[in-house]
Order: structure tokens, then sequence, then C-alpha cells
């Protein structure tokens, strides 16, 4: 931590030096060439076309070169920003304070974020929450219908209005690049002069750094921050330090580099390793084996920081393809670390889901990672990494448990039935030997029929045929070997114990030896 | 005994053949005068005879004894001439031996004119004999038969008489209680021995003296009234009757009680009609209740219906022979109609039962009425009805309810009248987990409720419930919306330890032509008997829930059957034992299944539950629900009794539960607070014992709160697509947490019970639950009775086949009846 600390301070000084000369700020790694997704996303200088006097005064013969497109490296790309703050009529601020106040946000927010953005801060205009409730009402897919046309990668929206004698920002930020929009963020203040102040703080609060992913090596990844050059003037505003974590996503485009489809890998995150400047290297966390790939052409792999604005996040499990049946009374095991052969980890939190298959998972930002375990009995049934407070709900898909419970069910009644059973036969074949010492033959052939009419080994097998089967013939059709692994050793085990009590040898040597008796008397 | 007396009479006649032949041979030896050893009164059964004068005098005898005298063989005394006496065995003929032997001695010779040869020797032999007196004397070994000249004979003292002494003695000295075993012995045994009459009645004043002299005036009676149907002229015995039934028709006028009063006086006024108290008695009675009426009617006049009818009701009960009573005593209690219901057990009254059942049951079903009410059974699905909904339509295929709230009610109605915000708010508060009403399962089925009007509103569900009416059957309405508001229901008004009053909370405005049920009385008695024994004296006009065996002691009773009604309640009431999650038993399968097979459940229902060996009202159940419900499987295990399984099941469960070689650990059962349930109970408490396992029955002082390991539920279980749920976790309300201890299995078919919209897969899944429940033995079924409620046909209004006692009581009416009408 301390060498990462230094690491940082260095990094830091660099970064201030370099600020002075952008233009000169090109690092070893800096020069690498940017991925074509990169190079993509950003946009890009057009090459200044050649005046026609120019061309006339040039050879005719010689052929035009075109000077190839510049690419900007990704962690030269600044942002394009637009913040807009909606002043509700009930607060108490006319017009004129308004725009004072938002000609006072812009200089504070472009003193402390200096180059990286390229802002624009204005009061906002018609149609634009300008309340908090006007502000909850609005989606993420309303954002994008009023935003895409716009040529920006970050907007902030924020509100003032009064919670009774209180002055309340909210605010929400979208980004363009994941299509998605944060919670929204409270701050208060009985000062209206703090007000711009404060709006500059949540701002920066709300803003979620876009990182790439470039390099994906098992769990490892490298990943460049977008104008994670440009250090910000306010040391504060330093978009990433280790030990943050990342969501991801993947943009797919199509020719004309024109969003096709977007897709976010769920139950993924990477918690930064190494900061350097633009620089990152992460480690992935996901509940799957290979969940990143890297870039490539007409795909872009993004990542965006995770700021945990709630607190707590609400986890549903369901089983998969039946949401309409979550998966209420299971256990959940909660993990503050991922569980090994070498560390079982056993400071465990057990919870249960409600009925609509919930468990709720308060942030902490000691652990902000935390691993979840679902199970059905003692089989676990599906594994999660989730960051709480970071969604206000998740939905997590476990295979469909149904027919192994049945089969459970069912199992568990025969069992009982078996004991019934042997402790039936023991006992009657007790009395008979009583009776078989006193020589009472009539009450021996009476109790001897009695075991010969109790359920016999074949009929115990039969049923659990028919119990196994049907259930093994669903799991293949859910294409899940280990429910149908679970189902046979079930089987397997109440087969073997019905084996061991229910030897049809136990009974013809009953039989014998009360022939034996009655032969001797 | 009187086989002992024909053996004796006929070794009698032997021993005078036999004595006749020894009496010839003994002539020559004068052996006339027998010498006999003088008997001690100590020691009278076995005399030494030696010579007349060793025998004790008569004046110095004493009577033998009363242990000696009962149990001891019988003797007589022969009394001779010289008051000597001799202690011989029971002699024949008797009584009167010497009269009845002189007697036949004349027979014997008018018989001797006309005789000749051997006939007249044989008669003359015959007369000889009957000149003596042939005795047995006890102790003599040798020869113990002797002959006595009856000239010698002064008297013959039998065993009965002494027997008569020893009675008269006994009656002296107060030891009464022996006495009358002498006196039943001799009526059983010698019902017509001279004296007996009279000694009886002696006995009897005698013992009637006693019972007065201790103030046992009702006891005294016994021996007086039986005295006098014997012998009406037996000295004294009119005027001590007339004496008691005086003294006690005043006293009970004294402590107002006014049926016993009665009662003596006209038991009085049957035997002395003449007798000037039974006037003055009478005009005393008459004069308080026509003070007492027209106070009721004063406190009517003067708008205080709830006073009118009390006083009303006591000035009946004081002198029903009132003059135009009927007149008066009518538009008083009509108007202000009380209801006296006769119980065991009153609400409050300490219960270790953590459940609500009888008398808290009755207090909830008077206090508040739910959104909708169990209506009927119709082949096995319950239907419901409900008081504050006028109409309840799906929407959209059964996603959204619309509600639509009744704007008014009928004057006797004592619901309250709900609007639309206060019934969502109600709603809403149960969906919200920190609310103390929250109710898990509605809120996992409500997505939203929209208000249209104040009358209307509508629910969207998260997903379409199976049954909204069975779900809401369990939410209860506040009886008072807000504080200005008037209020609802029947409330207690007064609560005393031998009754208590529930009040009509929304009075019926004055002015109508027909009122209803204002007040209803619970009267507590010490038993079943004393319920029904008010019930037919007119103390009260029902009886909510008789055991089975008074009931059909009425229903067999024409004169009741003219009087009043015995309904059958619309549902049987299921007895089944459940098992705490947390207790070994709700742990152990091999435990439960112990305690499920040592039960002999058919004779457990005949002997204790119903005392009727034909078991009409009663029949064995295999699950929770009643016998045609849709959730029975026909696949359920059949639960059959079996000792020796139960035996091998035990030992098995404390192989699992206990250490090595000792027992499972004592299990604590809590049962309803009702006798008939204890008893119940405590005989299975016996049959678990025989199997090595030890339970106890909480203590009622331990209060609902005490700990138990298994619970005898009584009641009503009738939707099994709500009701599955407290039958496995023992808690009324659906909440997830009590299924931890369950297996997934169990926990995931109860949520998809409740999560299944689609009737058929319901029915389905109840009966699968069923079969799989009864394999597990998770309930031990036992029985449902049919039970009644006993009411006088004076009540009209109630339905034909109620829910429970108090079902629509607000609707009730109370035609005016009082006893002798």
């Amino acid at each position: 931590m301390k060498s990462t600390a230094t690491r940082w301070v260095l990094t830091t000084m660099i970064a201030v030096a370099v600020q002075l000369s952008p233009a000169n700020s090109e690092s070893a790694r800096a020069q690498e060439p940017a991925s074509a997704a990169s190079a993509a996303a950003a946009p890009v200088p057009v090459a200044p076309a050649l005046a026609p006097t120019d061309l006339q005064t040039k050879d005719l013969r010689k052929p035009v070169v075109v000077p190839k497109p510049v690419v900007i490296p990704y962690d030269q790309q600044v942002y394009r920003v637009s913040i807009s703050l909606g002043v509700d009529s009930e607060a108490g601020f006319p017009d004129r304070d308004a725009q004072r106040m938002v000609d006072q946000l812009r200089g504070l927010v472009t003193s402390r974020i200096g180059i990286w953005w390229r802002c624009d801060v204005r009061v906002a205009p018609a149609g634009e929450p300008l309340s908090r409730a006007m502000l909850s009402q609005r989606t993420a897919e309303s954002w994008n219908v009023a935003l895409n046309s716009h040529s920006v990668e970050k907007h902030f929206s924020l509100t003032l209005d009064r919670s009774g004698s209180e002055y309340r920002l909210s605010g929400v930020e979208w980004d363009s690049a994941s299509q998605t929009v944060t919670s929204i963020l409270d701050r208060t203040t009985f000062d209206r002069r703090l007000v711009p102040a404060l709006a500059a703080g949540l701002v920066f609060e709300l803003f979620r750094p876009l990182v790439s992913i470039e390099k994906v090596v098992e769990n490892r990844v490298e990943l460049r921050i977008r104008g994670g050059e440009y250090l910000p003037p306010d040391l504060s505003l330093v978009p990433y330090a280790a030990g943050d974590h990342v969501t991801t996503f993947v943009r797919h485009l199509g020719k004309n580099r024109e969003l096709k489809r977007m897709q976010h890998i769920p139950w993924t995150t990477i918690r930064m390793d190494l900061v350097e400047r633009g620089y990152l290297e992460g480690t992935i966390i996901s509940a799957f084996k290979a969940p990143l790939a890297g870039s490539r052409r007409r795909m872009e792999m993004l990542g965006l920081k995770i700021r945990p604005m709630l607190s707590q996040t609400q986890v549903q499990v369901i089983p998969r393809g039946k949401p309409q049946s979550p998966m209420a009374g299971y256990r959940v095991e909660v993990l503050d670390r991922l569980e090994t052969k070498d560390d079982k980890v056993t400071d465990r939190v057990t919870l249960r889901t409600d009925r609509d298959g919930t468990i709720v998972l308060p942030a902490d930002p000691e652990k902000p990672i935390r691993y979840l375990i679902a199970y059905s009995g003692l089989a676990p049934l599906a594994k999660a990494p989730v960051y709480p407070g970071h969604v206000a709900r998740l939905v997590l898909e476990a295979p469909d448990d149904s027919p192994r419970l049945t089969v459970e069910a069912e199992t568990e009644l025969l069992e009982s039935e078996l004991v019934d059973l042997v402790a039936r036969r023991a006992v009657i074949m007790a009395r008979a030997r009583g009776a078989a010492k006193k020589a009472d033959w009539n009450s021996v052939a009476d109790l001897e029929k009695q075991v010969d009419a109790l359920p016999n080994l074949e009929q115990f097998l039969a049923r659990i045929e028919a119990l196994k089967n049907p259930a093994v013939q669903v799991a293949k059709q859910n294409k899940d070997r280990a429910q149908e692994s679970r189902i046979v050793r079930m089987c397997k085990t109440i087969t073997d114990t019905a084996i061991l009590h229910l030897d049809p040898l136990k009974v013809k040597e009953f039989h014998v030896e009360i022939a034996e008796e009655k032969k001797a008397k | 005994m009187v086989g002992r007396w024909i053996t004796i009479w006929c070794l009698g006649l032997l021993n005078i053949d036999g004595l006749a032949a020894v009496g010839w041979a003994q002539e020559a030896a004068p052996a006339e005068a027998p010498a006999a050893e003088a008997p001690t009164a100590e020691s009278p059964m076995a005399p030494s005879v030696k010579t007349e004068s060793d025998l004790p005098l008569y004046e110095d005898m004493a009577v033998p004894e009363a242990a000696a005298l009962i149990n001891g063989p019988l003797r007589d005394w022969v009394v001779l001439e010289s008051h000597r006496v001799l202690v011989v065995e029971s002699l024949a003929p008797r009584p009167d031996t010497l009269t009845k032997q002189q007697a036949t001695l004349e027979e014997k010779k008018k018989q001797k004119p006309g005789l000749k040869g051997a006939e007249l020797d044989k008669l003359e032999v015959e007369i000889l004999n009957l000149n003596f007196l042939y005795v047995t004397v006890p102790g003599e070994k040798e020869t113990p038969e002797y002959r006595i000249p009856v000239k010698q004979v002064l008297q013959i003292v039998h065993h009965e008489d002494l027997m008569l002494r020893r009675m008269e003695l006994l009656a002296k000295e107060g030891n009464i209680d022996v006495a009358l075993e002498f006196l039943n012995w001799m009526l059983e045994n010698v019902p017509d021995w001279p004296g007996l009459g009279e000694k009886r009645g002696g006995l009897l004043m005698a013992d009637a003296q006693i019972r007065m002299d201790a103030g046992r005036l009702e006891d005294a009676l016994v021996p007086l009234e039986e005295l006098h149907t014997l012998q009406k002229d037996f000295p004294g015995v009119s005027e001590q009757i007339g004496n008691v039934l005086q003294t006690l028709a005043l006293a009970a006028a004294e402590k107002e009680d006014y049926p016993q009063a009665h009662h003596h006086l006209e038991r009085l006024r049957s035997l002395y009609p003449e007798n000037p108290q039974v006037a003055t008695i009478s005009n005393g009675l008459e004069q308080r209740s026509l003070e007492k009426l027209a106070q009721a009617e004063e406190a009517y006049k003067a708008g205080r219906f709830e006073e009118a009818p009390a006083l009303a009701e006591m000035a009946a009960l004081m002198w029903p022979k009132l003059k135009n009573l009927k007149a008066r005593h009518k538009p008083m209690v009509e108007r202000y109609q009380r209801l006296h219901v006769g119980v065991v057990r009153l609400t409050g009254e300490a219960s270790s039962y953590p459940l609500a059942v009888d008398a808290e049951l009755r207090e909830e079903n008077l206090h508040r009425i739910p959104l909708f009410s169990l209506d009927r059974m119709q082949r096995g699905t319950a239907q419901y009805r409900s008081r504050y909904f006028n109409e309840w339509e799906p929407l959209d295929l059964g996603r959204r309810m619309r509600f639509e709230l009744r704007q008014n009610r009928q004057p006797w109605e004592s619901q309250p009248l709900l609007d639309a915000p206060t019934v969502v708010q109600m709603l809403l508060e149960r969906t919200q987990p920190e609310n103390s009403e929250f109710d898990e399962r509605l809120a996992g089925l409500i997505r939203s409720i929209k208000v249209q009007s104040p009358t209307e509103f509508t629910i969207t569900f998260q997903r379409v419930p199976s049954r909204i009416e069975a779900i809401f059957a369990g939410i209860y309405p506040p009886t008072q919306v807000d504080d200005t508001a008037e209020d609802t229901g029947f409330k207690i008004v007064q609560d005393e330890p031998e009754q208590t009053v529930f009040r009509r909370g929304r009075m019926e405005p004055t002015g109508l032509q027909l009122y209803h049920t204002s007040e209803v009385v619970e009267h507590k008695y010490p038993s079943h008997d004393r319920v029904v024994q008010a019930l037919l004296r007119g103390e009260i006009s029902m009886a909510p829930n008789l055991p089975d065996w008074h009931v059909r002691r009425l229903q067999a009773d024409a004169e009741v059957l003219k009087n009043f009604f015995i309904l059958p309640y619309a549902v049987p009431t299921t007895h089944l034992v459940l098992f705490h999650p947390n207790s070994p038993a709700g742990k152990s399968r091999e435990l439960r299944r112990a305690l499920a097979y040592s039960i002999q459940r058919d004779q457990l229902l005949k002997d204790v539950i119903l005392r009727d060996t034909t078991a009409a009202h009663g029949r064995l159940i295999e699950s929770p629900f009643p016998r045609e419900s849709y959730g029975n499987s026909l696949l359920a295990r059949p639960l059959k009794y079996d000792l020796s399984a139960a035996l091998a099941m035990s030992v098995a469960a404390s192989q699992a539960l206990a250490p090595k070689d000792q027992q499972i650990p004592t299990l604590r059962m809590v049962a309803p607070p009702s006798v008939t349930e204890r008893a119940a109970a405590l005989s299975m408490i016996r049959s678990w014992k025989k199997i090595g396992i030890t339970v106890e029955l909480v203590p009622d002082e331990e209060g609902p709160q005490a700990k138990y390991d298994l619970i005898y539920r009584v009641g009503i279980l009738p939707e099994p697509v709500v009701d599955w749920w407290p039958i496995v976790t023992v808690n009324p309300r659906a909440n997830l947490n009590d299924l931890t201890s369950k297996p997934d299995w169990l926990r995931q078919q109860l949520m998809e019970l409740d999560r299944t919209a689609d009737w058929t897969r319901v029915v389905t899944q109840s009966q699968e639950l069923h079969r799989r429940l009864s394999v597990d033995a998770a309930y031990l079924p036992l029985f449902e009775v049919d039970n009644f409620m006993v009411v006088r046909k004076n009540v009209r209004g109630f339905p034909p086949l109620p829910m429970h006692c108090y079902d629509s009581v607000d609707r009730w009416t109370l035609e005016a009846w009082f006893t002798g009408q």
C-alpha cells in the first residue's frame, strides 16, 4: 500500500508537470497505438482540407497525400460534458440568481477539472427536470432518447429545490457510452451561498470515469482511463485509485461505428491493482470463467467506475427461465472473499431469501465486494460477486431446482417408510421368536404371514426407479448435469440403504430359524 | 340372600328329621334340658353347652356389635323360662318360630282322628317332635344338635331382631350411615320383618333430624320425603317437611334465588295448601316482583332501555305468575334484547393455550367481523360472504380486483362502515414489515392499490391470487375507525367472575318496529351439567358448545325438542395434534410416528370425546381439513393404531434424540382449556407413557407464553390453500422464517401453493402436500366432531347452519320469554 501511495504521489507530480504542456505529454505507454475501438469512440479530428488555391499552386501530377486521421489515444481523449441545473420555482431563486449560480458552477468545475472536460454549464432548458421529484421520474431510456442526439459523453442533470427549510441539490449522471444513468444523489444545505460549491461537488461525486479494456490475460486486465493523461488541477479528482472497482460493458458497433448493441457484463467487476496515470492494471472478479476478451474490431470493451451511491442492494434469486417464481426461503451465504480450496472462508453471513426471493446487502466501504453463494439444501446453486450499494436491485439466475427437490422430497419419504418398515419387521420377528419359544405355532404362523406381507426390496427398488427416471430426464432436458448427478446420487443413496436393510436373505433366515425351532420342539 | 335362606330352611328340615332320630336315641338320657356353656357377649358364636345354670341371663345379654351382625353368621337367642339364653344357629321357620310350630302342632292334632296303624304312629311321632324346639348350638363339635321342650322356651330373639335393636342404638349414637346399612340389608333380605317399618321410619326421622341440626336442610328433605312417601301418617313427618320447605323457601327468597324459592314453595303448597306460610311467602314475592317491574317501567319510560330489561327479567323471575306480567314485560325486553348464554369458561381466565379458542374465540367473534367471513362449505370448498363489500370483481384475468364498499348498512348491523382510504390504509399497513400487523403473504401479493372513490378501490396483484377471500378472511377492520366515530361490534362492558356482558357498540335507533340482540350475557357455570340444568330451568337461552353426551340426551328428549333448537355447526370441529418445529417431535419423524401409532383414536373418540359407542357425531380423519375438502388426497397414508410399531419407532427416536441409555426428554403439551379436550389429552399422555415417551400437560397457570412441544389443536380449517401453512409452522401467520428448519421441498411446495393461481393446480398441490405430510407424520390427525348449539325457540334470525356460536348475532331477535310463561 505504501509503495502504491508513493507511486501515486510521483505520478501526480509528473501529471502536474505534464499538464503545463499537454501536447508533449507522450509517455511511453501513451505512444502505444490506441485500439480501433478507442479511436472509434473518440471524436476523430479531420485532417485540415487543402485550399483550392494551394492545389493550383502545387504540381497536379503529384498525387495528393491525404494524411491519415490522427488517432488520439484513449487516455488523451477529453470528455465533452454538459451540466444543466434546474431550479424549482418553489426554491426561492429568481432567474437572475439561477444564472449567477450557473456561472459560479461553471467556474468551479472548470477550475477543478481543467482541460479534462470540455464542459458546458447552463440553466436547465425546457423539458429537463427542475426538482427531485421530476428527476426521479426520468429513466435511463428517457435520458437516452433525450441526449443521444447531443454530442456529449457525459451529462449531469442537477436540480435545486427545497426540502423543508433546506436547499436540496439532486443530480444524476448520464453516460453516453454505456447508455446508463446513475442513481439520484442528494446534498442539502441551509446556506444558499454554498449551493454552487455543493453543486460542483455533486457533479464530481456523480462522475463515473470511463476506462477501455486493452488486454485480458486470464483474470488480469490492462486498461486505460479516458483522458487519464490529463490530470485535473484538483488532485482529489484523480479518477482512479488502487482498490477501485469498475463495471464492464461491450459496445457492438456497425460498419459506420454506430452503436448496434449494448451488452453489460453481469456479475463482473474489475478491481484496480495498479494505477499509473492513464494506465491501469486490474483483476477480474466475476461469476463466469472468462467474461472478458478485450476490445476487438467493431467491439468496444469499456468500463465505468463503480461509485456506490446507495446504502444497500437487493438481490433477487430466481430460477432460470422462471422469473415469476422467485426462489423463496433459500439459503444465501455472503462471503467477503472468494472461497478457494485452501481458504474455506469460515466467516460467512447466512441469509434467507424472502418471499420475493430477495436478500438485502448493505453497502460497506471496508468490504466493497461481497461474494454470494445461493444454496439448495447443501448443494450450491449459484455463486456471484456483488458490489452492494452500486445498484438498487440485481437479479441472480440460478438453475431451476424443482426436479431435484421433487426427488429429495420423495426419497425423504421413502427413507421414512423404510425406517418404519424395518422397525415393524424387527418387532414382528421378535414377537414371532417369542411365540416360537412358547410353542404358540398359530401366532407364529400369523406373524410369519405379516412379515411376508410387508413391502419387499423389489417393490422399493421399483419405486425408486419410477422416481429417478423422469427426474433425470427433466434434468437432461434442462442440460443441467450437476442436477442430474445430484438426482442420481440421491437415488443411489436410498437404493443402497434399501438393499442394506431389506435384504431378502434376512427374511429367509428368519423363516429357517422359525422352522428349526419348530422342528426342535 | 333369598337363596341362602332357602338353603338354611332346607337344612333345617333335614336337621329336624335327623334330630328326630337323635331325640329318640337320646330319650334314655336326660338331654331335654341341654346344658350349655354360658356364651359371652364378645363371642356368642362359640359356646360350650354344659348346664342351664351356666347359660347367661337374658338381662345380661348385650346386643352384638354391628360388624358381627352384618358380617357374621345368623345367630338367634332362645330365651328359656329361667330367663337363661341359649345362642343357637338361625332357626326356621322365622320369624315367630314358636307360634308357627304351635300352629303346625294344632293342625297335626286335628288330623289324628280317623287314622290308624302306621299312619297314626307316624303322626304321633310328628306331634311329639313338635313339642320340642330343635336347635344347633354353634361351637359344639360332638353333639351340637339339641332339642328343647317348647314349653320351656319363653321367647326367641332372632338375628334380625338383634339387628333392629342395634339399628336403634346406632341411630341414638348418631351413627346414621351404619344404621342405614342395616336398614338396607334388611330391606333387601327380609323386607317384611315385623317391626322393620316402624324402625325404618324412626331411622329416617333421626337421619333428617341430624341433617337439620347440621343446617343441611335440602339434604334433610330427602329422608323426610322418603318417609312421607312410605308412611304419610308417620308421626311428625308432615310437620317437619313443612318446616324445612318453609325455611328453604324463605332462605332462597332472601338470597334472591327465586327459582329455588318457587320450587320449595310449590312443594310446600302441594303438601299443605292451607299452610299460612304459603300465602305469606307468595305475597312477599309478588310484592317484590311488582316493585321491580315498576322500576323497570320507570327506566323504560325514561329511555334507559339498557336498564329496564334486567329489572323486568328479575320481576319475571321473582313471581312469574304476576298478573299482566307478560304484557308489561314484553316491550322492555324486546326493545333491548339480552341473550343469556351458559358457558363453563369466561374470557380472560388463565390458559396455557396459545391460540384463540373457547371463550377467547367467542369474544373475538362478538368483537370483530373480518373483511370476509366463511359462509358455507360447498362440495368441500369454502364460500365466503362479506359485510363490507357490495361486490368484488376480478379484472384483467384476475391480475387486478375492484372492490366496491357498501355505502350504508342496516340499523342492526354492528360492523363499522368503512371507506376506501381506511381499507387501503389497513391493507398497506399489513404490507409494511415494520408494522406489527405485517402479513408477509399479503405483502408478497399486492403490487399496488388505487383508490378510485371513497367507496371503490382496485388492487393490482403481483400475481393472480387463487383465493383472495381466504387471505382477507384473516383481516379484521378496526372496530372504531377513529375517535369520533361510533363504536362497533360487541364489547365487554362488565367482566365479573361469574358473568361477562358484551354490549353492542352501535345501538339501534329508536322508533324501529323490530329490534335485535343488544347484549350477550355469558354466565359461568361450574360444569356442563349445570349449563344444561340452567338451560332447562330457563336461566339461559343458549348453550354454545355442549359435550356430545349432553347433546344426544337433549336430542332424545321430546320435551327439549319442543322448546329448543339443537343446531349443528356448518363445519365439524377438527381435532389434531401438531408438533412445534423446534421441539424434539418437530425434528424427529420417528418420534412423531411413535406418538401417532400409539393412539387408539377410535377408542379416544368413543370413550372420551363423545362417550358414545356408535360415535354418531364423530369420525376419524386422515387430514386436518373437513372430510370433503378439496385438499384431501386419497393417496395419503392412513394412520393405524399399532403399539408394536409405536414401540419400535420410540426406540428409533430415542436412539436419535437422547444420549445413550437415556430416555427421550419429557415433552410438554398444551391443550384447550376445555374439560373434554383435556381429558383426551391426558388419555393420549397415558398411551404415550406405555411406549416410554413422557409427556406432561402444561398447566394453565403458565399462561399462553409457556413453551410447548405438542399442541392439541381444535378448530375449523376450511381452506387448505392458506391453512397448510399454520399446520406446518404452528403459527397462524404465514411467515417464511418459520420454515427455516423445514426441508427445502416443503418450503418450496408451500410457496408454490401460495403462488399458484390456477385452481386445478391449487387442488393438486394441496393434495400432494397432504400425501407427503401424511407420510412425514407432520401432524397427528385425530377426529372431526359435529358440534351443536342449543338455542331456545324464542331466539330467531340465526343462520340454519351457523359457522360459530355467534354467527350474525347482531341479526338475531329474542322474543319475550320467561320461566313459567
